[in-house]
């Protein structure tokens, strides 16, 4: 029992680890100050990871979602949108649990010992400011102001792996910061300073592509699944759990799987999620209409439109410009 | 004994991961040209710009050989790679299709100073800069040419700009990247400033219409001197 407990713990961290640094493996790139050129930009991996990252591989789903809309005016970004969508009802926020380097991170930094900001009604409320980020930075902003409002202002992803490396390693960079990249390094520091105090305070309270994920939880094919025969309602895993949940896999669950070791009756486990009638027909719509998006948007070059953006730097990413 | 049998599974893979993905964009960049050339990897590699115009044109735009009056084979190393281009380099020649249907040679304006910028329309800065090319152009140089050639857009996309917009400059479709692969760059908006084919200035990024104005006129001015 031991063992299996330590195994569910840490085969999380490696599931983590691993995403991490498949998705950053670059490896060149870090020592060139250089970013991956190659076709594999084109594709999105699921969590937050930008692009602009000497290292990355892939492409931020957010970052391409902003990109794409900054453009939405001139073709409508349906490979981007699709991609959102097929990820979202396959994996729900399973993503933010186990595939997203920056939750990583978090979690690392919330080890670090010190008082602990732990949930309440206040943190429940304040875990709804992402849905306000979301609208307003990452979907408003683009579309009205042809800027990416998140990635441009807020991301600390962005700020830490793109425009410190970047700036560090090209002189000729550094001659372009200003203003921006002063308070994009102060987010930083406040939301890494958040995390250590609160865990993974960005996840809660302001990551916009969690709150995308958020809204597939309870139609998403795979994660966790309570047993309702099994369960004795005893909220053990509630209060486990350290994100805002009010029960397992709402919105804000981002099914670590941290209750599975606590509930008494072994009620919770990960799987293939079956869903009522309705919850069906409509996870099937939602599954054809990303499937449509997908097929629509590679026949539309949306590939290679999300290449091409993802092979050059990003200075709204940065901090410049 | 079964963690550590784990542990080690997880860095072989990780290491295979990374040594494999890490190899395949070495050998690439092998292959192709400098590797900070935006698009080298969708040309062949032992392309110079001599022999380029004939053999790789497109549709829409190509980047054409040496110029009767001029030697633009030093846009490639001796090595026969793409070079990333600096203030004083010959600027490598190409023609280009425009949004109007008339095509742009550059080695035809090589009596002028040309701005020629890189953009897409995705790009916010590109976007936000935009404005200074539309007041440069109603300056009224009679001695400069303005060219915005688009990264690697569709033409729907492009023309769907050029319509909504209301440019009235001159922009090029580059849907291939072939005219983009001589001017390599890590990011756009990127501006080059040339004078006789050869380029007397570069400019990476871009703030306001405004300021970019005044860095564009400010150097077209001196080119003008």
């Amino acid at each position: 029992m031991a063992e299996k407990k330590h195994f569910k713990r840490f085969s999380r961290r490696y599931v983590q680890l691993i995403a991490a640094v498949l998705y950053n493996c670059n490896v060149k790139g870090f020592a060139s100050g250089k970013i991956w050129k190659e076709a594999s930009k084109g594709v999105c991996a699921p969590g937050l990871n930008c692009y602009s990252c000497p290292g990355a591989v892939v492409s931020c789903p957010l970052g391409s979602l902003q990109a794409a809309l900054v453009s939405s005016k001139y073709k409508f970004p349906y490979y981007i949108l699709g991609t959102l969508l097929l990820m979202g009802l396959l994996l729900g926020r399973l993503i933010c649990g186990f595939l997203c380097p920056f939750g990583l991170i978090q979690e690392l930094l919330h080890k670090i010992p010190s008082p602990k900001w732990k949930k309440s009604k206040i943190t429940r409320r304040l875990s709804g400011i992402k849905y306000v980020i979301l609208v307003v930075f990452a979907f408003f902003i683009p579309i009205v102001f042809a800027a990416p409002g998140f990635c441009k202002f807020i991301c600390p992803a962005g700020t830490m792996e793109a425009g410190i490396p970047l700036t560090v390693l090209n002189e000729d960079m550094r001659s372009m910061l200003g203003f921006l990249f002063s308070w994009k390094v102060a987010v930083l520091l406040i939301i890494l300073i958040l995390c250590v105090f609160a865990y993974r305070g960005f996840c809660r309270f302001i990551c916009p592509l969690g709150a995308i994920y958020s809204f597939f939880q309870p139609l998403s094919f795979f994660g966790i699944k309570v047993d309702e025969n099994k369960c004795i309602h005893c909220d053990a895993c509630i209060k486990t759990c350290k994100m805002d949940v009010k029960k397992v896999c709402d919105r804000e669950c981002i099914q670590c799987g941290d209750c599975i070791k606590k509930c008494p009756v072994d009620a919770i486990g990960f799987g293939w999620r079956k869903q009522d009638r309705k919850k069906q027909i409509i996870r099937i719509v939602i599954l054809a209409a990303a499937l449509l998006l997908v097929v629509i948007g590679l026949n539309n070059n949306g590939f290679n439109d999300i290449k091409n953006k993802a092979i050059r730097i990003c200075y709204e990413c940065m901090g410049i410009g | 004994m079964k963690k550590n049998v784990k542990i080690f599974c997880m860095a072989l893979t990780m290491s295979l991961c990374v040594g494999g993905l890490t190899a395949c964009g070495a050998s690439t960049e092998n292959q192709t040209a400098d590797e900070s050339a935006a698009n080298a990897s969708e040309v062949s590699s032992d392309t110079t710009l001599d022999d380029t115009a004939k053999e790789t044109k497109e549709d829409t735009a190509s980047a054409e050989g040496a110029g009767d009056n001029k030697d633009r084979a030093n846009a490639t190393t001796k090595e026969g790679k793409i070079k990333t281009l600096v203030e004083g380099d010959i600027a490598p020649d190409f023609t280009a299709k425009l949004v109007d249907g008339t095509e742009f040679t550059l080695s035809d304006h090589d009596n002028e100073v040309v701005l020629l910028n890189f953009f897409a329309s995705w790009c916010g800065p590109c976007m936000g800069e935009m404005p200074a090319f539309e007041m440069l152009k109603d300056d009224g140089y009679s001695n400069l040419s303005i060219l915005c050639v688009n990264c690697m857009e569709d033409k729907a996309t492009v023309d769907a700009l050029v319509k909504e917009e209301g440019f009235t400059f001159p922009i090029a479709y580059d849907e291939n990247g072939d005219i983009g692969e001589y001017y390599p760059t890590e990011g756009i908006p990127y501006t080059l400033i040339i004078k006789n084919g050869v380029i007397e200035q570069i400019e990476v990024g871009a703030s306001s219409a405004e300021r970019q104005y005044s860095i564009y006129k400010e150097a077209i001015d001196k080119c003008m001197e």
